[in-house]
C-alpha cells in the first residue's frame, strides 16, 4: 500500500462523532448559565449592600415570579450540603450536572417544594423540602409513569422530613435497559403531626442494648395527612448519560469461569457486569476488585457483594457497585482482582434441625448462636467471625423455602454486636415453625485471597 | 448576543464531527476528544459575545479546541516539546505507519495536515485559525507532505 492509499485509509477508519455530543451544545449552554448565576453570587459581596437591598424591593415587588421562586427554592448552598457526603453526586454538583425543578404545591399551610434532580442512565435523586409548622414529620411516596405504573427501580429513602431541610430520594434504575419516562410523577403524601416531634425524642431516648440484635422501630404519627403530586420532567440530557465500555474478558479463577461483560460508568456511580459458566461447580458470591485510573485514583465498591442485574438475572449474572470516574479526566482504567468467595452448589441449601440446634452446610466461619422457639416462632441467631470492624455481611438471602420448595419471607431480620469484637451475630425470624419443613439458603462464604492478583487494563 | 442560541446550537451541530475528528488525531483518544469538544464548546458559548462576525464562527471554535487540546496534553504530559525532542530525519518518518508518522511530525506541522486534510479546512480558514500568513501555511503543509511522502493537492 502506499503513502496516499494509507493516508485515505486512515482517513475513513477515524472515529464517528459519538452520541454524547448529540446535546453536547445545549448541555454547554445550560453549564454556561449555571455558571454565571453562580459567579454573580460570588460577586455579590462587592456590590454595596444597599443598593442589593433596593434591587430586591424592586424585583420582589414588580415580580410576583421572582417572590415566588426566592422563597420556595432552596439555594444551591443547600444542595452542596445535601450531597456532601456522596464524594460522586459532590463531583457532579461541581461541574453543574443538576436539573434545576423550583416546583411548589400548597395545600392549608404545608407546602412542598421539588428543588433539583441529579439524574443520569442509571439513577436518579430527587431533593425536595417541606415547609409546615411542625419541626418534622414522616412522609411516604410513590413514582409512577403518566400511565400510573410503578417504575422498574429500586427506591432508597429516608421517611422523615425536617422542615425547611432538603430531603433527597435516591431512585436506582437497576435493570440496564430501563429508560425513565418523559413525564414522572412523584406522588408524595406528608403527614404533619404536632405531637410527631416529642414522640419521636421519647423513642430516641431509649438506651440500646448492644448485645441484643438491633431492630428498627419506626416512629408512629398520628397527624393530617396532606396529598401532593408532581409531574416532573427529567431532562434527556441527563437521563441517557452513561458511559459503556464493553470489556467481554473470560477468565478462570480457582477453578470457576467468569466473564467480566462490561462498565457501565454513570456521573453518580459505575457498575461493572459480570456472568459465570453455568457449568461453575460454585456459585459466585463476591469478586475481590477495585480499580485504578492512569491519574491514580482509586475505585472500592460502595455495595457488598453481587448485585442482581435485574429481577430477572439468573444467579450466573451480577453485578458490583463502584464509585463513579465519569468527571475524572482520566483514560484509563485497571481493575485488580485479588479475592473470591463462592459456595459450592450442593451445599447452597441448609436444612434446619431444632432439636439439635445445627443447620447443615453452614458455610466456613459461620455457627449457630442460638435457637429458640417462641411461640410458632423459631428465631435463629447466627455468629459469623469477622476481620473487619463494623462490617456486617447477609448470610442468608431473604427468604426461606418448604421442602416443596415454596418460597417465605423472613419477616425481619437483623445485625447485632456480640461480646466478642472478632464476630458479630445476624438474627433471622422463621414464622410458623415446624420440624424437618424448613430450608434456608446460603449466601455468604468468607472472603478467599488470590495468591497471584489478577490485572485488566481497560481503556475509559 | 451576536449569534442567538439555536443558531450557536445549529452551528456547532454541523462542525461537530469535525471539531471531534481534530481533537481525536490531536490527543489520540476518543475519551479526552469527547472531553475538549465538550469543554470547547463551554468556553464557546462563554464568550460568544467576543465573537464580532457570526461568518468566523468556524475558524473561531476551532481556535478554540486546538488551545484546549494543547491544554490537555500539556496536562496530560503527553508531549515532549519540540525543541527538545529534535527533528527526526527523513527515514524515521519513511518507516513509520503514517498514523505514527504524522504523531512524530512537529506539533505545528502536524495541526496543518489535521486541518487541512483530515478535516478539509481551506488554506484561508486553516491561515485564518492559526493566525498565520497563507504563505507561511503552504509552507509548512509541503513541508508535512514531504516528510510523510504523501502526495496529496497542495493548492488552494
Amino acid at each position: 500500500m502506499n503513502r496516499n492509499d494509507e493516508f485515505f485509509e486512515l482517513k475513513n477508519d477515524l472515529p464517528q462523532a459519538p452520541v454524547e455530543l448529540q446535546y453536547t451544545a445545549t448541555k454547554a449552554i445550560t453549564k454556561a448559565k449555571k455558571s454565571k448565576r453562580r459567579s454573580l453570587l460570588l460577586k455579590t459581596p462587592l456590590i454595596s449592600f444597599c443598593s442589593l437591598a433596593v434591587a430586591f424591593v424592586i424585583l420582589v415587588n414588580l415580580f410576583p415570579a421572582v417572590a415566588l421562586a426566592m422563597s420556595n427554592t432552596l439555594g444551591l448552598k443547600e444542595l452542596v450540603k445535601a450531597v456532601a457526603f456522596n464524594p460522586n453526586l459532590k463531583r457532579a454538583v461541581e461541574h453543574d450536572y443538576y436539573q434545576e425543578i423550583g416546583e411548589t404545591e400548597t395545600q392549608e399551610d404545608v407546602k412542598v417544594t421539588v428543588d433539583y434532580m441529579i439524574l443520569d442512565a442509571g439513577h436518579v435523586s430527587l431533593f425536595f423540602h417541606v415547609n409546615a409548622p411542625v419541626k418534622a414529620g414522616l412522609y411516604h411516596f410513590d413514582l409512577t409513569n403518566s400511565k400510573n405504573e410503578g417504575l422498574s427501580a429500586c427506591l432508597l429513602y429516608d421517611t422523615m422530613y425536617e422542615t425547611g431541610k432538603l430531603e433527597e430520594i435516591q431512585i436506582e434504575l437497576t435493570d440496564d435497559n430501563y429508560k425513565l419516562p418523559e413525564e414522572l410523577i412523584f406522588h408524595i403524601t406528608v403527614n404533619k403531626d404536632e405531637n410527631f416531634q416529642a414522640s419521636r425524642d421519647a423513642q430516641m431516648a431509649v438506651p440500646e442494648d448492644i448485645v441484643t440484635p438491633a431492630i428498627a422501630i419506626e416512629p408512629k404519627s398520628s397527624g393530617t395527612d396532606y396529598n401532593f403530586t408532581f409531574k416532573l420532567h427529567p431532562d434527556h440530557i441527563f437521563s441517557q448519560t452513561v458511559k459503556s465500555i464493553l470489556i467481554n474478558h473470560w477468565m478462570e479463577i480457582k477453578g470457576q469461569r467468569i466473564c467480566l461483560n462490561k462498565l457501565n460508568i454513570y456521573p453518580s456511580y459505575s457498575r461493572l457486569y459480570l456472568s459465570c459458566d453455568s457449568n461453575n461447580s460454585t456459585v459466585l458470591e463476591g469478586l475481590n476488585i477495585y480499580f485504578k485510573d492512569n491519574r491514580g485514583n482509586l475505585y472500592t465498591p460502595i455495595k457488598n457483594g453481587i448485585s442482581a442485574t435485574d429481577e430477572t438475572a439468573s444467579e450466573n449474572i451480577g453485578s458490583l457497585y463502584y464509585d463513579s470516574s465519569y468527571f475524572m479526566k482520566a483514560n484509563r482504567l485497571t481493575l485488580f482482582i485479588d479475592g473470591i468467595s463462592s459456595i459450592d452448589k450442593d451445599k447452597q441449601y441448609g436444612e434446619i434441625d431444632y432439636s439439635a440446634k445445627s443447620i447443615s452446610n453452614l458455610p466456613e466461619g459461620v455457627s449457630v448462636d442460638s435457637m429458640e422457639l417462641v411461640g410458632s416462632t423459631l428465631n435463629i441467631s447466627l455468629k459469623i467471625k469477622s476481620n473487619k470492624s463494623n462490617h456486617y455481611d447477609q448470610i442468608l438471602s431473604g427468604s426461606y423455602y418448604d421442602k416443596g420448595g415454596k418460597q417465605y419471607d423472613f419477616g425481619t431480620w437483623g445485625t447485632g454486636t456480640t461480646n466478642d469484637s472478632k464476630t458479630y451475630s445476624v438474627c433471622y425470624k422463621i414464622s410458623d415453625y415446624e420440624d424437618n419443613k424448613y430450608k434456608v439458603k446460603w449466601i455468604y462464604s468468607p472472603m478467599q485471597p488470590l495468591e497471584t492478583p489478577i490485572t485488566i487494563e481497560i481503556n475509559k | 448576543m451576536i449569534l442567538p442560541e439555536e443558531k450557536f446550537i445549529t452551528e456547532f451541530d454541523s462542525l461537530k464531527e469535525q471539531l471531534y475528528r481534530f481533537a481525536y488525531l490531536y490527543l489520540r483518544n476518543e475519551t479526552l476528544a469527547l472531553e475538549a469538544v465538550d469543554e470547547t464548546v463551554f468556553l464557546a458559548y462563554k464568550s460568544i459575545h467576543k465573537l464580532r462576525q457570526p461568518e468566523y464562527f468556524k475558524t473561531w471554535i476551532t481556535r478554540i479546541l486546538i488551545n484546549v487540546c494543547k491544554k490537555e496534553l500539556k496536562h496530560a504530559k503527553q508531549t515532549v516539546p519540540f525543541e527538545e525532542a529534535g527533528e527526526p530525519a527523513q527515514e524515521d518518518y519513511d518507516a513509520l505507519p503514517l498514523k505514527d508518522a504524522i504523531a512524530k511530525l512537529p506539533e505545528e506541522l502536524q495541526v496543518i495536515i489535521n486541518l487541512r486534510y483530515f478535516n478539509e479546512y481551506t488554506l484561508v480558514e486553516t491561515a485564518e485559525i492559526l493566525k498565520l500568513p497563507q504563505g507561511t501555511v503552504a509552507t509548512r503543509q509541503r513541508k508535512a507532505l514531504a516528510l510523510l511522502r504523501l502526495e496529496l493537492e497542495a493548492d488552494e
